[in-house]
């Protein structure tokens, strides 16, 4: 396929073992937190992963970072298949792909400064500079965070430093590498809204820059449209809708994206047309897998939705969805 | 309109090691019968320290160090131990922030809602039962699972539970405390939902605290905005959208992307939240203000009425000379 492809994720699967009932009637039950996922992300681009939690979208970024093994799947980036690698060269391709976490107070070493957190991912992957090098690499890093100037910030402790700053000292040491691709997990989810616009243009502003290619998980669908160029939503563990931006806000066409945008661009309307959008349901990943992950909540349901599994399948160019029912939810609409 | 609450100049003060810190300051709002106003404001601005304070919730080292807290006329910050209880729960109730830690686990729902119920009201244990039954239909529940205990609901669910049992004695005020935050973001809205619904139908006055500005937009009618321990801006969701006048307000809406506008861009607001603590007599938001000048850094703008209903804290307001 074509060049530009620079991750592709074929079939992943991640099954957790549930153990339930007592000492000697244990029942192990195997529980998919992610279900035959397939995408690709394009050199550049941004691919925004929405869901709600638990629905397996740090679970898939995990895996595609290597932080977690798959169940059964391929992951290749850059044409190489990363599931087959040894520890050893995994850690050389962790060079090119780095991860910035959710929360900004978890992900720094509060016994460390600024200056060692930052020197660790040079130390790992490029220790023979000298210290010069890795000094002005450093500062450099800081400085494309706009912390500025960067040499105060050097010898600070991480509790010296807002949320805000703190994420973006993350953010430093996820691209001091110079990587060509970065999984952001929920990275303004634990800020407030006044430093939240820092971070999403920062990410933008650093995309432009350095060239990154992104993936972005997030659970809010206003700042994945800001963010991404196309856009997955998932639901318990599968992709149900995949689309440009654009589409998917526009013309979403799985129920479940239809119920996140209704609430996301007009609540008044959702509220008003709450039952036809979605009902009251429990969501439950331990049943066995028969029928459409959304049944439970979705209005539209007919007997197929019960039995047969929707595949993903092409609504219009790029833009695919899995339900049973959306060419007559389209012509419903249209 | 009748008032059914009305806060005037209420400040609550917390005593800490390094000073006191003035987590709310000259804070002044009044809600309608039927009315339903959100309180927004991002996290450590105070807004749940005022929802304590109309509770007489604040416990040592805070204090509410002065105003007054009306609630149909009665002060709330004079009244007694037993007054207050008697007006708990039958006048003014709280949904709590996270309804999975305000259920207790080994009681049956059912259990607690009547609780409440035999607690405020004389009536026989079927009656409270009848009335729990009901209650539980009302927020989208089967009356019969009255027995079941909490863990057996889902997020969601528990938190209709909460709706429930703060509904329990007929109140006239409650007040929801960031009661969707921690839900999915559907859940959240079918929750938001029946809050709704439930206030046109009871005719409820609810204050709804919290810091999801295009929610709260949506649902209420009339917003007052904290910044920092003062409430910077209250008038109705139309002014507040369409003519936000302090600079933190208009900030505050600059600063999330909107997705029926995508071409929008957003800003965030330079700087971080002042100390508290002993914080000297100006404005708080003037570190962060583009237009701050001189007189911000001096003094304290008074909270004023600048159009009928339209009440802001901003020098520029007085000066005429808005950016």
């Amino acid at each position: 396929m074509d060049k530009s492809i620079l991750l592709k994720v074929r079939n992943l699967k991640k099954t957790f073992i549930k153990k339930s009932g007592t000492f000697l009637k244990r029942k192990k039950t195997e529980v998919y937190a992610v279900n035959n996922v397939n995408f690709e992300v394009k050199q550049g681009e941004i691919l925004g992963i929405i869901g709600e939690s638990g629905c397996g979208k740090t679970t898939t970024a995990r895996m595609v970072m290597r932080l977690m093994k798959e169940t059964e799947g391929e992951i290749s980036f850059e044409g190489v298949n990363l599931c087959n690698l040894k520890e050893s060269e995994t850690n050389k391709i962790r060079k090119k792909m780095q991860m910035i976490f959710q929360d900004p107070y978890d992900t720094l070493n509060p016994g460390m400064r600024i200056h060692d957190i930052l020197m660790e991912p040079i130390n790992a992957h490029e220790k023979d500079l000298p210290y010069e090098t890795k000094y002005r690499k450093v500062i450099e890093a800081i400085e494309a965070i706009e912390l500025k100037p960067a040499e105060d910030f050097i010898n600070r402790y991480p509790h010296q430093l807002s949320g805000g700053q703190r994420q973006r000292i993350a953010i430093a040491r996820a691209i001091i590498l110079k990587p060509s691709f970065i999984a952001a997990d929920e990275p303004t989810s634990m800020l407030d809204v006044s430093v939240r616009a820092g971070i999403l243009n920062l990410l933008l502003d650093l995309r432009k820059k350095m060239g990154l290619t992104m993936m972005f998980i997030t659970h809010d669908l206003s700042t994945a449209s800001y963010m991404c160029d196309r856009i997955a939503v998932m639901y318990q563990g599968k992709i149900v809708e995949i689309g440009p931006t654009k589409k998917i806000i526009q013309h979403p066409s799985h129920p479940y994206t239809k119920a996140l945008v209704a609430v996301v661009k007009d609540l008044n309307y959702f509220i008003k047309n709450r039952e036809k959008l979605i009902l009251d349901g429990e969501v439950d990943s331990t049943k066995e897998e028969k029928g459409c992950p959304f049944v439970a909540r979705c209005p539209h349901k007919e007997a197929a939705c019960h039995t047969q599994v929707p595949e993903l399948e092409d609504v219009d160019k790029g833009h695919s969805v899995s339900c049973h029912c959306h060419t007559e939810l389209l012509e419903k609409t249209s | 309109m009748n008032t059914v609450l009305s806060v005037e100049n209420l400040s609550t003060y917390f005593k800490t090691d390094k000073g006191i810190a003035k987590a709310v300051e000259n804070v002044s709002f009044s809600l309608n019968k039927g009315e339903m106003l959100g309180l927004i404001g991002e996290s450590g601005c105070g807004k749940t320290t005022v929802a304590q304070s109309i509770l007489r919730l604040i416990e040592y080292p805070g204090k509410v160090v002065s105003g007054r807290v009306l609630l149909n006329g009665r002060d709330l910050i004079k009244a007694s131990e037993k007054e207050l209880s008697s007006m708990r729960w039958k006048e003014i109730s709280v949904i709590p922030q996270s309804a999975m830690n305000a259920l207790n686990p080994i009681f049956t729902i059912g259990d607690q809602i009547m609780e409440s119920i035999l607690l405020h009201e004389n009536v026989s244990k079927r009656e409270a039962l009848q009335r729990t039954k009901t209650l539980l239909e009302l927020v989208g529940i089967d009356g019969e699972r009255w027995r079941s205990y909490p863990h057996e609901f889902s997020g969601g669910m528990k938190q209709r539970v909460a709706i429930a049992m703060a509904l329990a004695c007929n109140p006239k005020l409650v007040i929801s405390d960031e009661s969707t935050t921690g839900l999915d973001v559907l859940t959240q809205a079918q929750v938001i939902a029946l809050i709704k619904s439930l206030q046109k139908k009871m005719d409820l006055s609810v204050i709804l605290i919290s810091h999801d500005l295009p929610m709260v937009t949506a649902i209420c009618d009339k917003i007052a905005i904290m910044y920092a321990g003062n409430i910077v801006e209250w008038a109705s969701t139309e002014d507040i959208l369409k003519n936000p006048r302090h600079p933190y307000s208009q900030a505050l809406l600059n600063a999330s992307p909107d997705l029926s506008n995508p071409e929008k861009e957003v800003v965030s607001i330079p700087g971080s939240v002042p100390n508290l603590v002993d914080f000297p007599h100006s404005c708080r938001f003037h570190t962060r203000c583009p237009y701050a000048y001189d007189k911000c850094r001096q003094e304290n703008p008074e909270f004023k009425e600048i159009k009928k209903g339209h009440y802001v804290a901003c020098f520029l307001e007085e000066e005429g000379n808005h950016g």
